[in-house]
């Protein structure tokens, strides 16, 4: 079920308004219940795979506990990971790795497997279960903690079936961590009508960013990604920065949603941005942007690659950055991506004393206003320049794309013949950046809740307008539910 | 508990306003310009204007209408879309039969082709995927297809925001839309002219446009579509007369389409003999009044003598029906 369907409208209601008539001792099978509805609404097989991933680390987790020899504790560790990240390889990146094989293999002039067809196979039509990299990460982050003897698997079967389903973030985060949510399960939630009303608020948010910005830089991304070849110059270096808002509005709006419905239920999920847009550097923002996701690639990716297998830092964030690129799709263009990060971040770990004397050098401050202006446009733009690979349907079109964009002279900028809906970009982008800056993605509630009972209402019936009028009909997914 | 309920007071009362707010802005936007298809979704008609961009742009219900000179119910609808939301197929079908009311045994049903009405993309392999395919089509996502104001046709097709109900639309101005489904497209509008310079630009633009489409979006003749086509045919004949059409076009996109499609003719002479329809080919009728403006599509004045022509095929068809004639393939004779 998508967040911003009508279906949800009615689905979050009933599925709150039931979880505080319950008893706290069942309302843990109420919200598993509401999960599974929630992931199936889509496409009801896919349970399946959702299940067997839970069933899995259950019962690995358990054994690991009972377990104290370590070789036997490691089987049961390399069981979930090999379970989990070979469901996630079949229905993910099958296809991906033996097209490429299949490619590289042709390259050299080896015939392995034929040209694809679609009467010779039919394993080129497995559907990509929505949400399944988030939830195999959380799942494997569980079982990787009870391994490492972090924390104490769960024996309620039905509260860890929760903690891998709870639907707010089941399709597409934050991925939270066992030790933060699974104990919340047993505490009894008691009816806060402030906190509701914080969820209610932060929910409106995340529709206004969705809706309203998202959506709405997303009629002009898809223009000019369509066909890059039709555009030259200005309209493609802004239809790069509209994907690196559209993409960040999306993702923080689902984040903020899923947050907010949380929050109504009573439980708390962590944020997953910190004003990305507002960072200092690379690393900074890579420490800003997908919070769950990084510090999962952190801890269980990074570290073990250079305490356990003594990979150099260098090499050990190349890996990381390259995963991150696949871990969001199974194409070439996501490991550019992946790996053009994985670049900008050794490029500027490896300067930085080459920086500061240079500096030094032109007696430039680093706290100057100019230097972070100057410093946060050439990370923007290398960023937003990146992500042209990461929106591109494959490499060659993102070459289109940078050769064209790069061009001295430029087509029309008004691709969507809309001049109105344009300027609304630009002053859309703006609002909601002020707002972030002195309120970040998770107080924005602040600006409604803490004031006077006229000041509220007219903020409540003014959002009410501008929801209604300014909402894009596209009834669009949101981006990160395809990964 | 008085605290709970003034709580749930309160968001009901903003989901109502939510919800009432969202309804009247709706209703403001049908009151004017919703979209360039919009009119197809609002009423029934007892003949139907069926196929894809060329009988959306090349058929004027109304001219059919005037110049049809049989004793028919006169009132057209051009239910053919553009952008190849309108292939033959079962989700066409469904749409087509709820446009039809009930009683209808005297309607006119002309089937526009060309080999975008059969075509799917050539990973499709089942009957399943293309239906699968198809059911992405605004024709399906809108059930309720005769309601005014159509507020679910607003909700899943409109696409943009409710606020261009109350300040004016920007639309191409040469393009007019008609309550009863037809899209004119018109030379000049006001100050404004389309020279015929421009007019080579856009036809040499849509030859090379559809050479690289055919090779970068590989589609094929679907054998499904083939038969949901008779089926469509069978169902039609069941309301009254049905007529397969061949619109004009430019002789450089025939040749393209020959190219990719050579048998589409003996296919459709076929269709027509089998189930004894009358098969109207105007494909190479390349005469000064059937022009297009951009290779493909027929202008206005084109269009209204073409919907002129077709009337008088037609109506010298069934005059002619009353006598027992069963079958007949028609080329185009150049009246």
């Amino acid at each position: 079920m998508l967040f911003n369907s009508f279906d949800f409208l009615f689905f979050f209601p009933l599925v709150a308004l039931v979880f505080y008539l319950l008893p706290h001792f069942i309302r843990w099978a109420w919200l598993l219940l509401a999960s599974y509805f929630f992931y199936m609404w889509l496409e009801p097989s896919l349970i399946i795979l959702l299940m067997a991933s839970t069933c899995l680390d259950y019962f690995c987790a358990l054994k690991m506990e009972q377990i104290n020899q370590l070789k036997r504790r490691k089987f049961y560790l390399w069981l979930s990971i090999g379970g989990n990240l070979g469901m996630l390889f079949f229905f993910k990146y099958f296809i991906f790795f033996t097209e490429s094989s299949r490619a590289i293999l042709a390259f050299f002039g080896i015939d392995w497997l034929p040209e694809m067809s679609n009467e010779t196979y039919s394993f080129n039509k497995i559907l990509l279960p929505i949400g399944i990299s988030f939830y195999t990460f959380q799942t494997l982050s569980y079982s990787i903690d009870v391994y490492r003897r972090e924390i104490k698997p769960i024996r309620h079967f039905g509260k860890y079936a929760l903690y891998v389903a709870f639907f707010p973030q089941l399709v597409a985060g934050p991925i939270e961590r066992a030790h933060r949510l699974i104990p919340q399960f047993y505490k009894k939630i008691k009816l806060d009508i402030r906190s509701i009303k914080i969820g209610i608020t932060m929910m409106a948010w995340g529709f206004f960013l969705k809706l309203v910005v998202a959506d709405r830089l997303g009629v002009y991304v898809d223009e000019v990604f369509y066909d890059p070849s039709r555009h030259r110059g200005l309209p493609l270096f802004i239809g790069s920065l509209f994907f690196s808002f559209q993409i960040y509005f999306d993702f923080s709006a689902y984040c903020t949603i899923a947050v907010g419905a949380a929050r109504v239920l009573g439980y708390d999920l962590m944020q997953n941005f910190n004003k990305p847009i507002f960072m200092k550097s690379f690393g900074d923002f890579w420490r800003r942007w997908h919070i769950s996701l990084m510090l999962w690639l952190r801890d269980y990716l990074y570290i073990p690659l250079i305490r356990k297998f003594g990979t150099t830092k260098a090499m050990a964030a190349m890996i990381v950055f390259v995963c991150n690129g696949l871990w969001h799709g199974a194409n070439w263009t996501f490991v550019v991506w992946g790996a053009i990060c994985g670049l900008f971040m050794l490029l500027e770990a490896s300067t930085k004393n080459l920086r500061h004397r240079l500096l030094q050098y032109f007696g430039i401050s680093r706290k100057s206003l100019g230097l972070r202006l100057v410093t946060w446009a050439a990370v923007f733009l290398s960023l937003s320049t990146s992500l042209i690979f990461f929106r591109s349907p494959d490499i060659g079109t993102a070459a289109i794309y940078l050769r064209r964009m790069v061009s001295l002279s430029s087509t029309y900028v008004n691709v969507t013949q809309d001049y109105l809906e344009l300027a609304l970009c630009f002053f859309l982008i703006i609002v909601v950046q002020t707002i972030h800056y002195f309120k970040g993605n998770d107080k924005v509630y602040e600006l409604v809740t803490f004031r006077p009972v006229q000041v509220r209402w007219g903020i409540y019936l003014t959002f009410i307008l501008v929801i209604v009028l300014f909402s894009v009909n596209r009834q669009n997914n949101f981006i990160y539910f395809q990964f | 508990m008085k605290e709970i309920r003034i709580f749930i007071g309160k968001i009901l009362v903003l989901a109502l306003l939510l919800a009432g707010t969202y309804i009247l802005f709706s209703w403001v936007l049908t009151r004017g310009f919703v979209g360039d298809d919009y009119p197809k979704f609002t009423h029934r008609a007892p003949n139907l204007i069926l196929g894809l961009s060329r009988a959306h742009y090349g058929i004027d219900p109304q001219t059919l209408a005037a110049s049809l000179d049989v004793p028919y119910q006169k009132e057209f609808l051009n239910f053919a879309f553009e952008k190849s939301q309108s292939p033959y197929g079962e989700v066409y079908l469904n749409a087509i039969k709820k446009k039809i009311p009930d009683s209808t045994t005297t309607g006119i049903y002309i089937l526009g082709v060309s080999p975008g009405s059969f075509s799917a993309p050539d990973r499709m392999s089942s009957d399943a995927e293309v239906f699968e395919f198809d059911q992405k089509m605004m024709i399906a996502k809108v059930e309720n297809l005769n309601a005014h104001p159509n507020f679910e046709y607003v909700r899943e097709c409109f696409g943009r925001s409710l606020y261009k109900g109350i300040l004016p639309h920007e639309h191409r101005i040469t393009t007019v839309f008609h309550d009863n489904g037809w899209e004119e497209f018109r030379l000049s509008a006001g100050d404004y002219q389309i020279d015929q310079d421009q007019i080579r630009f856009w036809q040499q633009e849509t030859v090379e446009g559809y050479t690289k489409l055919v090779k970068v979006l590989p589609e094929s003749i679907s054998d499904y579509r083939l038969r949901w086509f008779e089926k469509t045919i069978k169902t039609l004949q069941g309301h009254g007369e049905v007529f397969i059409v061949r619109i004009p076009m430019h002789p450089d996109l025939l040749k393209l389409e020959e190219q990719i499609w050579p048998e589409m003719d003996s296919l459709m002479t076929g269709f027509a003999k089998r189930n004894e329809v009358l098969y109207l080919n105007y494909a190479d009728a390349v005469e000064e009044r059937f022009q297009t403006y951009d290779a493909s599509h027929l202008y206005s004045e084109s269009a209204k003598a073409f919907t002129r022509q077709l009337a008088r095929d037609i109506s010298d068809y069934l005059n002619s029906k009353k006598k027992p004639i069963l079958t007949e393939v028609r080329e185009y004779s150049g009246r």
